[in-house]
């Protein structure tokens, strides 16, 4: 079966990639950046983990895990960087060297409530990329 | 040294110290331990009888790690009441295998956290664990500090602070929690000799409960409550809820410890020592992750580690007041 020309008939009837979700950037084509990474965690979780054992299976469990962060960065990475961007303002600090220097030195210490709350909130979107079920069940996956 | 000839003078070590054994077998190196080698193996008794034993040295070459006094810890620990593999021979670097050594028993049992927090097998041991773990840390405690000449000792916060200005990256989260633990140290016990890393995966259980105490490489003189607050750190409850390791209550913990002869800690203190040993195994997330990034030791789990650090800041978070 074909669609015409040659080609392949697409899976569906005007079956199209879904645009800008896939953690890409233009000009490149689909798959975008986390789809890539989302399909080569598929892989390695679905055929080389059953392939593998000891400590081998282990470490593909591992490079799983990487690549599900991975993917979670680059769709969630840049709104939760303008976010962060605009709390450090809001505190009058340019970054994290910056007020991590500021509660060392007490010179927030007034704000000591507002600096607990911008903390949390970086700390739940590291969180939110690197092990949601963290935030979610309290003792995440572990190890 | 090859293992043939490592074997040959395991052979004459241990028949030194046991004079009826006549053949060593089965010489293997187990994994883990890159300061120290660790390898078990069996001796032949003319009895008939197999003894398994295990041998920890320094690697040939290497500067000595502290041997020797891993050698006395576990004889001191025994003489104290804890369980310990019993020590069969130690030596230095004089004496016969090339570089300083202990040899001690094998001790047969589980060590893998998950499996001894939720395998069926090990109930029975999860039942008992928080009173032996009090009983335990109780006689790790009662060690006479003569008995171990050399340990090392220093201030926990003030190394940590060093450890983290040296790695040279920004932890705002780690910042609140130095300046909480700065702004609120308890009352100091008296010195005694701290373990340094007495949490599930260093202790062999069997389904009666701990069988031995591992892994003595971090013992230094210290404050005893160091000990128990790092075994409510977080990371050692493998996912399991109880606070204590994963099978017990800080209640139970001090309670046991107290009736054991450890001295009544006060909660406020223990609370002090569980968030600097949080802040410590985030410190040591970010070491293990430099030590990937450096190109030191290429390797994904250690990377994946680095992005581990958040969890102990959002444990951290929830633990200051």
């Amino acid at each position: 079966m074909t669609g015409g020309a040659g080609v392949p008939e697409p899976p569906g009837p005007g079956a199209s990639p879904p645009g800008g979700a896939g953690g890409g950037w233009p000009p490149h084509d689909v798959p975008g950046a986390a789809d890539l990474v989302a399909a080569v965690g598929e892989f390695l979780e679905a055929e080389v983990l059953e392939a593998t054992e000891g400590r081998t299976r282990f470490l593909v469990r591992v490079a799983v895990n990487a690549l599900a962060m991975v993917g979670r960065e680059l769709v969630l990475g840049p709104a939760m960087a303008d976010e962060h961007r605009r709390r450090l303002a809001a505190l009058g600090v340019a970054d994290e060297r910056a007020l991590a220097a500021a509660i060392r030195s007490g010179a927030l210490d007034e704000r000591a409530a507002e600096v607990r709350a911008v903390v949390r909130a970086t700390v739940a979107d590291k969180l939110a990329v690197a092990n949601p079920r963290y935030l979610e069940a309290g003792p995440g996956p572990g190890a | 040294m090859d293992t043939a000839a490592l074997a040959d003078r395991l052979l004459a070590v241990v028949a030194a110290a046991v004079p009826d054994v006549e053949r060593v077998g089965d010489l293997r190196r187990l994994p883990g331990g890159a300061s120290r080698e660790t390898w078990s193996f069996t001796v032949q008794r003319s009895s008939g009888a197999t003894d398994r034993l295990v041998v920890r040295r320094d690697p040939p070459g290497a500067p000595p790690s502290g041997i020797a006094l891993e050698a006395a810890l576990l004889a001191a620990a025994a003489r104290a009441g804890v369980p310990v593999p019993p020590v069969v021979a130690a030596g230095d670097a004089a004496g016969g295998l090339g570089s300083a050594f202990v040899v001690m028993a094998f001790v047969e049992g589980e060590t893998i956290p998950r499996r001894i927090l939720r395998d069926e097998q090990w109930a029975p041991a999860r039942a008992v664990l928080t009173e032996q773990c009090g009983a335990a840390l109780a006689a790790v405690h009662r060690i006479p500090l003569a008995a171990v000449p050399g340990l090392p000792e220093g201030d926990p916060l003030t190394q940590l602070r060093a450890l983290l200005d040296r790695l040279g990256q920004p932890h705002p989260a780690f910042e609140l929690a130095f300046r909480w633990l700065e702004g609120n140290r308890p009352p100091p016990s008296a010195p005694a000799v701290v373990h340094g890393d007495f949490r599930n995966g260093n202790l062999i259980v069997g389904p009666e409960g701990i069988r031995a105490v591992l892994d003595w490489e971090l013992a230094h003189v210290g404050d005893p409550v160091e000990d128990l607050g790092w075994l409510c750190v977080k990371a050692w409850r493998f996912g399991a809820p109880a606070e204590v390791g994963g099978f017990g209550s800080v209640g139970q913990l001090l309670d046991a410890y107290r009736r054991a002869g450890g001295g009544a800690v006060p909660e406020p203190a223990l609370r002090w020592w569980q968030v600097l040993g949080t802040l410590r195994w985030g410190i040591i997330c970010i070491v293990q992750a430099t030590t990937h990034l450096v190109g030191a030791v290429r390797s994904v789990e250690l990377a994946a580690i680095g992005r581990r650090v958040c969890e102990v800041e959002w444990d951290l978070l929830e633990l200051l007041p």
